[in-house]
């Protein structure tokens, strides 16, 4: 069942790993291979997650426009293949205006506040079995001390583009940043108990008998509603409020272009991509697939673009809701059921720990 | 040439040391309370980054999580509620402006004397390469239980005494 460890498509990342770190510890002493490859892996891992962010504006692009009748981008290359190649080149010959009113220290780094911790994420997602740039033994706490460190670039860029829509898009998102990562953090205890540990790796590997999603109702829940906490948490369609167009243009990131606005933008791609990945992670069973020979790392790419779908169909379909109403959903409804799902699943990883594998 | 490895974490220790210090300085010298505030989250980030090299990881994520990401962005949210052109009357005179520089520079003094002079117990075991959070999770739920339940009772109360404050009726 699965694939097979011997076959190289099944490992191509390892096996590469295995090579280089062969290949050059032959030339070089310790610690010098060790360190070198550790840098290849995590520009890798950045590469990765740049290339995914490209690939997931255009399919965004084309998806809503098909669900709204529209064709989306079709000129540069073929059926629009290369338009986010064009849009890129695009954003880095553009100028960085700083507005005369602008706090221009802290304008300038806000960008980077909040793309740094988004890029890395990246390093401890799991892509397969041993495969992910370092396996932290505290994954889940440090993608979510990951997850709270934008908040601040976001608050910064709001409060130092001297712009009042600015201020206003980073006081909303401070206010819902804090009140979704509450029932998020509780959210992500469920699996964490279930499977005893907090290591991405080790949550992976727990649900080989049973993908925690099908753990009815506990798990069911508690996917749906982390789904839905993530997205307000990456300030997302319906919960996109700090950055609402028809009320404060777009929020904080009003007074920023080129580059600077782009870095955001990768931040925010590389967040929705993060989501699907920790649902995947924690209750779709990761890169385990049952019966189909599929290499893991393309498993879980497959979940995960299959998340970001659903992301893009939320998008889609859902109009944004108000700002009293998304408060009253985080404190009145995910953050009871989240502290009732965890008690449940104490009580059941405590009476039937049998039941859970 | 082989650098050793614990040349490079002395390294990053006395790096990410003087960068809190920085922050330190910056939250007391910045002239716009944003900024104060901006120099807290790096000195907070930089302590974090000094407990990953120390092998406290739950404690790194967690002064992350609890501090950066609830407690400084509470602080921001409360500066960007407040007006920024606010000119604070000056407090005192010429006269005592100089005794609390004295004040101020007789507790440097001590304090300095203190750590310079004092006998540091070093630890003789080796940090542990374990994850921790096992280990304090049993350490929290065993012999330190009681004054666990003290602190969440603590905090119970004060959580009630926000709410009433808060409510409107």
């Amino acid at each position: 069942m699965g694939c097979p460890a011997e076959w190289f498509f099944c490992d191509p990342f390892g096996r590469l790993h295995a090579l280089v770190l062969t290949s050059l510890g032959a030339v070089l002493p310790e610690p010098f291979p060790t360190i070198i490859v550790t840098v290849l892996a995590v520009a890798m891992a950045t590469t990765i997650a740049a290339v995914i962010v490209l690939s997931e504006t255009l399919a965004e692009r084309k998806w809503v426009g098909n669900m709204q009748g529209r064709l989306g981008p079709n000129r540069v290359g073929p059926s629009g293949l290369l338009q986010p190649i064009a849009d890129g080149i695009k954003l880095l010959l553009k100028e960085i205006i700083i507005p005369t009113q602008a706090d221009r220290i802290p304008f300038l780094l806000a960008p980077l506040v909040t793309v740094v911790p988004a890029l890395m994420v990246w390093s401890v997602i799991p892509w397969g079995p041993g495969l992910s740039v370092t396996d932290l033994n505290v994954g889940v706490l440090f993608i979510l001390a990951m997850g709270a460190l934008p908040t601040i670039g976001i608050i910064m860029a709001g409060w130092a583009s001297g712009n009042k829509y600015a201020v206003l898009g980073g006081m909303r998102a401070a206010a819902q940043l804090i009140s979704y990562e509450i029932p998020m953090v509780l959210l992500m205890m469920v699996p964490v108990l279930l499977a005893g540990t907090m290591s991405l790796q080790g949550i992976v590997e727990a649900q080989s008998r049973i993908w925690y999603v099908f753990l009815f109702p506990v798990g069911t829940l508690a996917a749906l509603l982390f789904f839905i906490a993530g997205l307000a948490e990456i300030n997302r369609s319906p919960f996109d409020l700090p950055e609402a167009e028809s009320e404060i243009i777009a929020g904080f990131h009003i007074e920023y272009s080129g580059m600077a606005w782009a870095l955001f933008y990768l931040a925010e791609y590389g967040n929705a991509f993060v989501v699907s990945a920790m649902t995947t992670i924690l209750f779709f069973g990761g890169w385990q697939i049952p019966f189909l020979p599929i290499p893991p790392f393309l498993v879980f790419f497959l979940k995960c673009y299959l998340g970001f779908f659903v992301i893009v169909w939320v998008r889609g379909t859902v109009p944004r809701v108000r700002y009293d109403q998304m408060m009253r959903l985080a404190w009145k409804g995910a953050l009871p059921i989240a502290l009732i799902l965890i008690g449940l699943t104490a009580v059941i990883v405590t009476v039937a720990p049998g039941l859970v594998g | 040439m082989v650098i050793p490895t614990a040349f490079l974490v002395a390294g990053g220790f006395y790096t990410f040391g003087l960068l809190a210090i920085i922050g330190a300085l910056g939250v007391l010298l910045a002239h716009r309370v944003f900024h104060s505030a901006l120099f807290l989250v790096m000195t907070l980030a930089s302590v974090a980054a000094e407990f990953v090299i120390l092998g406290a990881d739950f404690l790194a994520m967690v002064e992350i999580l609890v501090y950066v990401g609830a407690i400084m962005v509470l602080i921001l949210f409360g500066i960007m509620l407040t007006p920024q052109q606010v000119h604070l009357p000056d407090i005192g005179s010429a006269g005592r402006s100089v005794a609390a520089a004295l004040v101020a520079g007789a507790i440097f003094v001590i304090t300095a004397a203190v750590v310079v002079t004092s006998e540091w117990p070093r630890s003789v075991v080796t940090p542990m390469d374990v994850p921790t959070t096992q280990i304090i999770g049993q350490q929290l739920f065993g012999p330190y239980v009681l004054p666990f339940e003290i602190a969440s009772v603590l905090l119970l109360i004060a959580m009630i005494g926000a709410i009433v404050i808060a409510r409107e009726d």
